[in-house]
């Protein structure tokens, strides 16, 4: 498995102060605002501060945030492309 | 025909809960050494699901776990209105967000901090707790916040031709990243080792602070388990030492009672030296009623009265005034029918509330 | 039982005047107060802000403010409105009144300066109390000469809505005479900061109900109206300027900072002002919307009140993109403009608006409209899901 999405999770859990999950909880493909994980939309914007601070990454249009953000997976390879 | 306010529910979390239990004990003192008196309850899961907590800052998990404990208390599954007093709101997070701000030079800001740093942080999570689409009010003037909480819901009672079932409370939390500004501005004593249950003994500015959450539910209904009726209140923003035993009675007079009718008062001490002599007119007006004080064993917050005012109506429903809270050595001689508490902070924002055994 | 709560006096500072008589005047002549920060140090120099140009040092000399009177920008800027509503009002003796204010940030400008230097320099410790709002209030309060009740609603957005309602409450139980009550806010790096990290800053300026809109613009501001009741203001043979004839509060009770699809909060308020006032929808002349320019308000605003009023819509347009959005001070500041269309009988546009959103029927107005205005309803709403609705008639 991929460490970029295992550190993803690690940040994606300490960031948004998911105490309850463990990094095995969330799975690559798992639809982080839908039913398994349930974030809301300022989780998302947490996740752009994140992208940003620990990537460099900027998104400046919060909607673009909504495909860049649906997993893990998504997250990565975004991630991937971008650096 | 004026109409009557029943405290029909009480649900209190302070430095006297323990990690498990949130209400506090007669006989069971918290005891501390050092000036910062915290909440160590730890047991929110009993009504909060932990997926609900994650965004919850102290002072937000200490509002709904009281409000909530409080509604079940009242036996009340939905409150016509969300009334919440506190002085500083949810100080931790408004002092990260702050000082990412400065450190940071405004880049990269956390959202969640933000969102949380408006005062009605708690007023809103209660309602989002309760799914309660109810009438939210949130109030915050220093030592008043509580009190003005508490007129708004003592108005609506006297205002609005609908049944009430008010649900009122005071919160605050200690930020541990300002203690050393309110060292600094000498609101916390400088003695490296304070023991609270002697706060009175140190002669210095200051006092030590505390947390906690303290809701009530109050009703024109009175039920078979009422706790006490909220007879009136009265808010002054700047009063004189030499005005205080003058507005007490004439607090007094508008409900119709004297000096002599109080058969309880609670005072706000606090140890400190400069601001204690506002407590002195009314230590000395009413030496013969029994008196006792409270902030030695929760610390100082702007919310603090609102466990004074817990204290109060725990005593008039127990009948029994417990030995740690006493400020003098007055035994009641009859039954603690009324009950008059006052408060400032500071030299600002005083009020007075006034209890009656149901 | 129920007494009515006549409005005797306003005053009003805000990015587009300093008085009532320049708000007027910018009304009428659809000029916003909306451009680059002038006064306010911070990076974030690309966002334009409904700022007033009057450094503290002005206002300071101008309120006669004593040096040993600890004051904040938002203080400041409420005893200037204070002033101007009491003088109105003719109230002599301040201290049989009492002061209902509404504050969000309070001292904040101080903290966010003075933060890392308390520990240096001595002089500034007076301002560590600065931080919260009801500090604001006292200042307010003790420059003024109030000395009985005084008290802060900070519900966010709707702070300066709230304290009217709570001034309206104290009024009808008979608890004071008079009543000060509105709201304060002054710019800060710390709501500027909080609003860009929740990404609803625009750049350009703002289009309240505008398919395109891109956010709010912040501003500062305070107002301030002194309420008593009809009977009272009639006997004194004071001029009453209108009524606060209804109120609601309710809570969305949805998201913490977002406002749910269906408007329910905004809609509830509505309706409980309406209902108050034993009032019908279609006797409401104007609607001064809460109308942000988010995406999430003005579509959320727009749908309840398409619930409330159906098919037969009043006017309605939102003042923000005149002063920008004030915070706790904009429910008072709207409440100075909804009496200002009743006493001009004017509708007053919504600047900046080109498409309407493809979600309503219906488009704010965008010019100035001269008709017959009874009654207006003035809407408020903030984080935690607060929202307020005020109702004024005319005399």
């Amino acid at each position: 498995m991929s460490n970029l999405r295992q550190e993803l999770k690690k940040q994606i859990i300490e960031q948004l102060n998911l105490e309850d999950l463990e990094i095995t909880d969330i799975n690559d493909n798992d639809e982080l605002f839908g039913d398994e994980i349930g974030l809301d939309s300022i989780d998302a914007l947490e996740l752009i501060v994140l992208l940003e601070k620990e990537y460099g990454i900027k998104i400046t249009d919060p909607k673009e945030g909504k495909e860049v953000f649906y997993s893990v997976e998504t997250m990565a390879s975004y991630i991937e492309k971008h650096s | 025909m004026k109409k009557a306010c029943y405290i029909n529910g009480i649900s209190s979390l302070s430095p006297q809960s323990t990690a498990e239990e949130e209400n506090f004990d007669f006989q069971q003192i918290q005891t501390f050494q050092k000036p910062v008196l915290q909440v160590a309850f730890k047991n929110y899961k009993k009504l909060i699901k932990p997926v609900a907590m994650r965004r919850m800052s102290k002072s937000v998990k200490m509002g709904v776990f009281t409000a909530a404990s409080a509604l079940i208390d009242a036996e009340v599954k939905t409150p016509t209105s969300i009334l919440t007093g506190t002085g500083m709101g949810c100080k931790q997070d408004s002092d990260i967000f702050l000082e990412n701000l400065l450190l940071q030079n405004e880049e990269l800001l956390s959202p969640s901090k933000f969102v949380q740093s408006t005062h009605n942080t708690v007023g809103g999570q209660v309602a989002l707790y309760l799914k309660s689409k109810a009438y939210n009010f949130t109030y915050v003037q220093g030592s008043a916040s509580f009190e003005s909480a508490l007129l708004d819901a003592q108005l609506s009672i006297l205002t609005e031709e609908k049944p009430h079932q008010i649900l009122v409370g005071g919160i605050d939390e200690i930020s541990e990243n300002t203690i050393g500004l309110l060292q600094l501005d000498q609101q916390i004593k400088n003695e490296p080792e304070i023991k609270n249950l002697q706060l009175l003994d140190y002669p210095s500015k200051g006092s030590i602070i505390g947390e906690g959450a303290h809701f009530f539910v109050i009703s024109e209904e009175k039920t078979a388990t009422s706790y006490a009726q909220l007879l009136d209140l009265h808010l002054e923003n700047a009063i004189e030492v030499e005005e205080v035993a003058i507005k007490t009675k004439q607090f007094l007079a508008q409900n119709q009672l004297q000096a002599s009718d109080i058969d309880l008062i609670i005072l706000g001490n606090n140890g400190d030296k400069d601001f204690d002599t506002y407590f002195q007119p009314l230590q000395h007006e009413f030496k013969q009623t029994p008196q006792v004080f409270y902030k030695h064993l929760v610390g100082e917050s702007y919310t603090a009265s609102a466990f004074g005012m817990q204290l109060g109506v725990k005593i008039l429903k127990a009948q029994f005034i417990p030995e740690a809270y006493r400020l003098n050595a007055i035994q009641p001689q009859k039954a603690i029918k009324k009950v008059l508490l006052y408060n400032q902070f500071r030299g600002k924002n005083h009020s007075w509330m006034l209890l009656a055994h149901v | 039982m129920s007494k009515r709560i006549a409005i005797t006096g306003m005053g009003v500072v805000s990015a587009i005047g300093t008085n009532v008589q320049e708000n007027l005047l910018a009304l009428k002549q659809q000029k916003s107060g909306i451009g680059q920060l002038r006064l306010l140090a911070t990076v974030h120099q690309n966002f334009p802000c409904g700022e007033i140009k009057l450094t503290n040092a002005k206002l300071v000399e101008e309120l006669k403010v004593q040096q040993e009177e600890t004051f904040t920008r938002a203080a400041l800027l409420g005893v200037k409105a204070a002033e101007e509503a009491l003088q109105q009002a003719q109230i002599s003796a301040k201290h049989k009144i009492a002061l209902v204010n509404g504050t969000s940030v309070g001292g904040m400008d101080y903290t966010e300066k003075l933060y890392q230097d308390f520990s240096k320099n001595p002089h500034t410790t007076k301002y560590i109390e600065a931080q919260h709002p009801g500090f604001t209030s006292d200042t307010i309060a003790h420059h003024l000469g109030i000395k009985g009740l005084v008290t802060t609603v900070s519900t966010a957005c709707s702070s300066g809505a709230n304290a009217l309602i709570t001034g309206a409450k104290l009024l009808k139980a008979g608890k004071v005479e008079t009543v000060l009550a509105g709201g304060t806010d002054c710019l800060s790096k710390f709501t500027l900061n909080g609003f860009n990290s929740l990404k609803i800053l625009s750049e350009q300026l703002c289009q309240p109900f505008d398919q395109h809109r891109k956010g709010l613009n912040l501003g500062e501001g305070a107002a301030y109206l002194v309420l008593e009741t009809e009977e009272k203001a009639n006997a004194e043979n004071k001029t009453i300027l209108g009524y606060l004839e209804g109120y609601g509060n309710a809570n969305d009770a949805f998201h913490q900072t977002a406002s749910s699809a269906t408007g329910e909060g905004s809609f509830l308020a509505m309706q409980a002002a309406l209902n108050a006032a034993h009032i019908h929808p279609e006797e409401i002349s104007y609607i001064n919307a809460h109308g942000t320019a988010t995406e999430n308000n003005d579509l959320s605003e727009g749908i309840a009140v398409q619930r409330i009023f159906k098919k037969q819509l009043p006017k309605i347009s939102s003042t923000k993109a005149f002063t920008g959005h004030t915070l706790a001070a904009a429910g008072a500041i709207e409440a100075v403009f909804s009496l200002l269309s009743i006493q001009e009988q004017k509708v007053w546009p919504n600047l900046n608006f080109q498409t309407q959103m493809a979600e309503l029927s219906f488009s704010p107005e965008t010019k100035i409209v001269s008709q017959k205005i009874e009654k207006v309803l003035s809407n408020s709403f903030g984080f935690g899901g607060n929202c307020s609705s005020l109702l004024f008639s005319a005399v």
